[in-house]
């Protein structure tokens, strides 16, 4: 294997290499750099997308929530991801058609604009920083713990954890966003190509997909249905997962800018509807690599689980392949969420543009460092704190959609502040220091209700206030 | 029907989905039964809608009135 992964890791660092010295553009102004031209099609786009959104969350996270909690993950996931892609049709349309004509360099710039206030933006940033960086430290640390595994006698997990940033940084920091999406092709195709390998080879393995359920029914039965073994996947975790992951595209902007740089509507259509294809297919390899570590390493611990199913169980040189194939995965997603957090700085930054985009380049390595060290602290349940990551972002999504549905938003000055104090009250339940649900109602999904809520009685006295002017 | 009145059934379609997905339709509690090609059975009908779904995304990105924007 070690021969394979030498050959294979050579070559993949030798294209990454490439695409980073073609993309390389002498211009390093805001729109060049940080928004790669805004003229995405629909081919880029799609692999952009997908890179960006799965990741090692799906392709280490799924599988062992497969295993552990049951079929609910695919209601849990795959469904809520196919209800998002309908939000990109439809909101991503009014997104694109409120900042058409704008300098938008990222969402906190916006809703300093939409708000004419400058807290606004600085609630969106300081979301999206929040609970990005945990997001993006999973995805580190989730290859890195995996890699330890797969090495026994290889170096420390903080040894990988710091050569995955290095990569990442390198070439998003030298080719700027141009780079991260042709890349991001060249890691959506490898991602989805080895995730099924794998699968096939386990559902194989297990004697197709009838003898695969048989025998996940004959060991525990309750994978087999929902709330699953450990009645996870209740109404509300189900309910406020696709509430949280609907709202992805627009409160997470990685995803949002995205959404505003492509070419024009029907490209931004296009990619949504491959973006729904390869959802599915890249989710449901995971449901055969779940039962098969429901049957095989069912008491397993997680690191132990992935290392033995698609490393040491796979012959040599496909286990060389897996590993690429989840770098791969992680680098893309990690490097997309840090350097919009870069564009998000800069959409707030004032003054010269060259200097701007300077600090925002600057800001990149810090918010890279900060991921790096969250890595090598957070625990191992990726699924669980990339779902409290995409709840904590989902709370910014009243005062953005506001933004962009409402003319008169900047009327509205006190909606940033009760979200700052919902993310605050986030925050807090995530230390550990309010309950997570209270009166049997998740509070993720309460405060966003109440925002919601909040928002649309200010609207109305808005209106109201506005006739009476009139 | 014009192109607006189909964008805004394909909504609707999309809304009753989502309703229907949180219904013992979609996901029965503690029920594996009826199987198909041998996937339990939230499972095929997760498959099911997620493929429900998606046509429904390709036929609102045929009607979407911004489409040629």
């Amino acid at each position: 294997m070690t021969k394979t992964l030498l050959i294979a890791g050579t070559i993949y660092i030798a294209l990454l290499i490439t695409i980073t010295l073609l993309t390389k553009s002498k211009e390093k102004d805001s729109k060049t750099y940080f928004l790669a031209g805004a003229n995405l099609g629909s081919v880029l786009g799609l692999f952009t997308f997908a890179a960006t959104l799965f990741s090692t969350f799906t392709l280490l996270g799924m599988p062992d929530f497969f295993r552990v909690h049951g079929v609910g993950a695919w209601i849990f996931l795959a469904v809520s991801d196919m209800v998002m892609v309908f939000g990109i049709l439809w909101i991503g349309y009014y997104l694109r058609k409120k900042t058409k004509g704008q300098d938008y360099l990222g969402m906190a710039g916006f809703m300093e604009r939409c708000y004419e206030s400058r807290f606004a933006g600085i609630v969106a940033l300081l979301g999206a920083f929040i609970f990005l960086i945990p997001y993006v430290a999973i995805q580190i640390r989730g290859v890195a713990i995996f890699l330890t595994e797969a090495f026994v006698n290889g170096p420390a997990i903080w040894v990988y954890a710091v050569g995955i940033v290095l990569i990442m940084l390198s070439y998003s920091e030298i080719g700027g966003l141009k780079a991260i999406i042709y890349s991001d092709t060249l890691q959506g195709i490898l991602l989805l190509v080895v995730i099924w390998i794998i699968g096939i080879r386990c559902l194989n393995e297990m004697g197709g997909l009838t003898a695969t359920f048989e025998k996940v029914s004959q060991q525990n039965e309750a994978l087999l249905s929902v709330p699953g073994p450990k009645g996870l996947f209740d109404f509300q975790f189900l309910f406020s997962s696709m509430v949280a992951i609907c709202m992805i595209p627009f409160t997470q902007p990685q995803v949002s800018t995205r959404l505003i740089i492509m070419k024009n509507e029907r490209s931004l259509f296009r990619t949504a509807i491959g973006l729904g294809t390869f959802a599915i297919l890249v989710i449901l390899p995971t449901v055969f690599l779940g039962m098969y570590g429901a049957i095989n390493y069912p008491d397993a611990s997680t690191a132990e689980f992935l290392g033995n199913t698609l490393v040491h169980d796979q012959p040599g040189f496909l286990g060389a392949f897996v590993l690429i194939g989840l770098v791969a995965a992680a680098i893309s997603t990690a490097d997309s969420q840090i350097f919009a957090l870069g564009g998000e700085t800069r959409s707030m930054l004032r003054g010269d543009d060259k200097k701007m985009v300077g600090q925002a380049r600057i800001s990149i390595l810090v918010f890279a460092f900060l991921s790096l060290v969250f890595a090598l602290l957070s625990s191992d349940e990726l699924v669980l704190l990339a779902r409290a990551s995409f709840a904590g972002t989902a709370l910014l999504a009243p005062m953005i959609f506001v933004g962009i549905f409402y003319d008169r938003s900047r009327f509205l000055v006190s909606l940033p502040w009760i979200t700052m104090g919902a993310i605050v009250t986030m925050i807090l339940s995530q230390l550990g220091l309010i309950e997570e649900s209270i009166a049997g109602i998740r509070l993720d999904l309460m405060l966003l209700a109440l925002l919601a809520i909040l928002a649309l009685v200010m609207i109305r006295i808005d209106k109201k206030r506005e006739l009476r002017g009139a | 029907m014009n192109r607006s009145q189909l964008w805004t059934l394909c909504r609707i379609a999309v809304f009753v989905m989502v309703i229907l997905i949180f219904t013992p339709l979609v996901v029965p509690s503690n029920k594996s039964h009826p199987l198909v090609l041998g996937m339990p059975y939230t499972l095929w009908m997760g498959l099911l809608v997620s493929f429900v779904l998606l046509a429904l995304t390709i036929f609102g990105s045929w009607v979407h009135p911004g489409r040629d924007n």
